[in-house]
């Protein structure tokens, strides 16, 4: 047999005695995936600690199985039989790998869902962590045999790895509470090693094995690190189109906003997996006020899931109160998460225009799965006539669409008068280039509008609802290169059929 | 045929003294060698490095030549490893090991492992957590004797077995010796049982070979003197030289001495000492000399201590 053959032996053998934790580890990973996307979309909360039970499912299995070939006995069961410490490790770490595989696969089923919406899977991911106390485990045990002054050097070498790079390279000041978490998380791992060590040496192993055993250690240790890293946003002070909307939530002083005041909302803002790990970074008091230089508005906290990464975010009841007084339906179906910034006129390009962009990120359901689409607001007042400004109020996500609620507002009163809603553009716009994409059906009520405009625009405004209904993913995912330009909304009707119809409409001066 | 040599090995626990010193045996091919030592004498640590499980701080082990270091002889499959602290797979059933560990082995036969199932009588679909301790020495057998290596080391087989199932193991084991030349190294405490096996015997007391050698030499060469005579005489020949064990009870001496160094001979004997009323030479058995061998050691290290 094979060096490569005994291995997958080994591999098919732990997998035979642990059918049972695996079926069961397969059934959580399941019940996350359809927590995650929504199936049902209301879950019990008792539903709520699956992803952690999932992982300590996995860690379980894995405890289970690398135990099963005890490597503190000399005359170990494996040891008398013909087969190399360095097969023993392999098919460990293979079955090790092979857990994270179906929690990587489920991940990504559940991400391929979120096109345009690269949410990393290593950073905010409570699985990892423990699986790699348990890989850890085992390279520490392959190299540590009696020597606990080795493993004192490991504990302190990796702390402070991870404190630098936590603390020193990438930390933005609102993460605090993250860094802080993953560091006790990182002790904790440690510490759990430093024990297993202890119990569980590893003895008979060739320098290839520990070698490896050790590399596969280091690269577990350090995933969840360079995870945190590459999630967008996870590092970015400033805010950047590029950057998932989650970095958003860590970066933005909410607090500070001085366009903001009047009415206080408490919302909290968190990062995790969607698998339902959750971590929350900060619960912010939004000053919430309705005047024109800045209206910010709670509406259905939808983004907020998303940019946490994960599990439901449901307002709180203080927070239900609070909509309500301000007008808002908590209940909005299937928006569960958002915070909607207008733009404040003085401030297109400061910090509100940063916030309203983020606000504007919309999620719009397919058939195929969950889309992104941002539409920055700051240049919806753009497009929009001069003297008027553009607010989106609200969304509302359905099965096949997205309404967006906007509020047009006069700004002075030195302004042409807008006889009908035809008068916009709504176009989507790149001025770089000077191409213009798409304008169709802007589905507004006449009678609404009639009633609510008898003299135009000329008094307080007017708000209208946008329909943009379900394009095919590569349509919509052709705005994210068109965020940052000059852009309105662009809808795509039914009966228009699949993809966009690209003529230029409007152009803006 | 495999000839298994032991060279000056030697092995050091950490925070404790010597296991093994300077230890060298050797078992021609085709030998069955009894291992025989008291509880912490060293035997199973000296056979879990004929086994390659622990590396000797010095010396080696050789098989046919080539160093058991590292368990390589393990791992090619020309030793197989039987110990009462082996703890097979629990939650398997028989069958399932063998499944496991069949294609691990490179001679493994299927027809030998069926024979042995049926000889010992087990049921290859009860876990093994199931079986009786017996059943369970017998299961580890069967899977070492079905792997058919050159070299079988049992450690302990018959620890808490009663003596039908030793009486069994025993005779499976003989069967696959004199079928396919195996040469195996046992050490066990059930003396008298396995006197009748083996070839080859080797006695180590705190990490020391005391005696070691075929069967026939080893009879040969210690042998019990029983004198009864008056007490000048007596002291006389127990002060003769420093015999490997003495026992005095009134009239009656019996000393058990190294053929080696003192040839002994019933007629010499009784010219030596003509006044003793009688003297008497006879062979040894096995736990005799055993139990002689070690009793005398630690008068050796009483007295080294008091000394």
């Amino acid at each position: 047999m094979t060096w490569t053959r005994q291995v997958i032996h080994v591999f098919g053998r732990d997998l035979r005695r642990t059918w049972l934790l695996l079926w069961l580890y397969g059934e959580l990973l399941c019940l996350c995936m359809a927590r995650a996307l929504e199936w049902p979309p209301a879950m019990h909360p008792a539903f709520a600690p699956v992803g952690w039970i999932t992982a300590g499912f996995a860690v379980l299995a894995t405890v289970r199985v690398v135990l099963a070939d005890d490597t503190t006995r000399a005359d170990a069961f494996w040891a008398v039989q013909p087969l190399q410490a360095s097969v023993v490790a392999a098919s460990k770490l293979m079955y090790v790998l092979s857990l994270l595989a179906a929690y990587g696969a489920a991940m990504l089923v559940i991400r391929s869902a979120w096109a345009l919406d690269p949410v990393s899977w290593g950073g905010a991911d409570g699985l990892y962590p423990l699986l790699t106390l348990v890989m850890l485990g085992m390279a520490l045990a392959t190299l540590t045999v009696g020597t606990m002054t080795r493993v004192g050097a490991l504990v302190a070498g990796t702390l402070g790895l991870a404190i630098v790079i936590r603390f020193v390279v990438d930390i933005p000041p609102q993460s605090m509470t993250a860094s802080v978490w993953w560091t006790a998380v990182t002790v904790l791992a440690i510490g759990c090693a430093a024990f297993v060590v202890r119990r569980y040496r590893m003895r008979e192993t060739t320098v290839l094995t520990r070698g490896a055993a050790l590399g596969t250690g280091v690269v577990a240790m350090l995933f969840p690190i360079f995870g945190v890293r590459s999630m967008p946003g996870a590092t970015a002070v400033e805010y950047d189109p590029a950057h998932s909307l989650d970095s958003i939530a860590l970066t933005l002083p909410l607090t500070t906003r001085p366009a903001c005041t009047g009415g206080q909302l408490e919302v909290p803002i968190a990062v995790g997996a969607p698998l339902g790990w959750r971590v929350e970074l900060m619960r912010p008091t939004l000053d919430v006020t309705r005047h024109d230089g800045g209206v910010v508005s709670l509406s259905a906290p939808r983004w907020m899931q998303l940019a946490g990464g994960g599990g439901p975010l449901l307002p709180t009841d203080r927070d239900r109160d609070r909509m309500r007084v301000l007008g808002i339906d908590p209940d909005i179906p299937l928006l569960r998460t958002g915070i909607v910034f207008p733009v404040p006129a003085a401030d297109t390009d400061g910090l509100c225009g940063r916030i309203a962009r983020v606000a504007m990120r919309m999620w719009v359901k397919t058939g195929t799965g969950v889309e992104v689409m941002r539409v920055p607001l700051r240049t919806l007042s753009k497009v929009a006539v001069p003297g008027y400004r553009a607010q989106i109020v609200s969304q509302m996500l359905l099965d096949s669409s997205v309404t967006i609620r906007v509020r047009l507002s006069r700004v002075t009163d030195d302004v042409t008068p807008l006889p009908s809603l035809g008068n916009f553009s709504f176009a989507l716009l790149n001025t770089s280039r000077g191409e213009v994409v798409g304008l169709r059906d802007v589905r507004v009520d006449d009678a609404t509008w009639t009633s609510a405009l008898p003299g135009g625009l000329r008094h307080s405004g007017i708000t209208f609802d946008l329909e943009l209904y379900d394009g095919r993913s590569a349509r919509i995912g052709g705005l994210d290169s068109w965020r940052d330009r000059s852009v309105l909304l662009v809808t795509a009707p039914k009966e228009a059929g699949r993809g966009w119809r690209s003529s230029p409409v409007a152009t803006v001066p | 045929m495999t000839r298994v040599v032991v060279e000056g090995v030697s092995y050091r626990y950490d925070g404790r003294g010597d296991a093994l010193h300077d230890v060298s045996i050797e078992a021609p091919s085709g030998a069955i060698l009894g291992l025989l030592g008291a509880n912490g004498a060293g035997k199973t640590t000296l056979l879990q490095c004929c086994a390659g499980l622990r590396e000797p701080m010095r010396g080696r082990v050789l098989v046919d030549g080539v160093s058991s270091a590292r368990r390589a002889l393990i791992v090619s499959g020309d030793v197989g490893y039987v110990a009462e602290s082996v703890r097979l797979p629990s939650d398997m059933t028989l069958a399932h090991l063998e499944w496991w560990i069949a294609p691990l082995h490179r001679r493994w036969d299927a027809a030998l492992a069926t024979s042995l199932r049926e000889r010992f009588g087990l049921d290859a679909s009860r876990k093994l957590t199931t079986l009786s301790r017996g059943e369970y020495m017998k299961a580890a057998l069967l899977c070492a004797l079905a792997a058919q290596p050159r070299v079988l080391i049992m450690d302990e087989p018959f620890a808490g077995i009663d003596v039908v199932t030793k009486d069994e193991i025993l005779r499976g084991l003989l069967a696959t010796a004199g079928t396919s030349g195996t040469t195996m190294l046992l050490a066990s405490h059930d003396i008298a049982e396995i006197e009748s096996v083996l070839s080859h015997v080797a006695i180590i007391t705190v990490g020391r070979v005391r005696v070691s050698g075929s069967m026939e030499s080893v009879r040969e060469r210690y042998r019990q003197v029983t004198m009864v005579g008056g007490d000048a005489l007596l002291d006389a020949f127990a002060g003769e030289q420093r015999w490997l064990e003495v026992e005095r009870a009134g009239r009656m001496l019996r000393i058990v001495a190294d053929g080696e160094r003192t040839p002994l001979d019933a007629g010499m004997l009784q010219r030596r000492f003509a006044g003793a009323d009688s003297i008497t030479v006879e062979d040894l058995s096995l736990r005799e000399l055993f139990s002689s061998v070690v009793r005398g050691t630690r008068a050796d290290s009483i007295r080294a201590e008091a000394a």
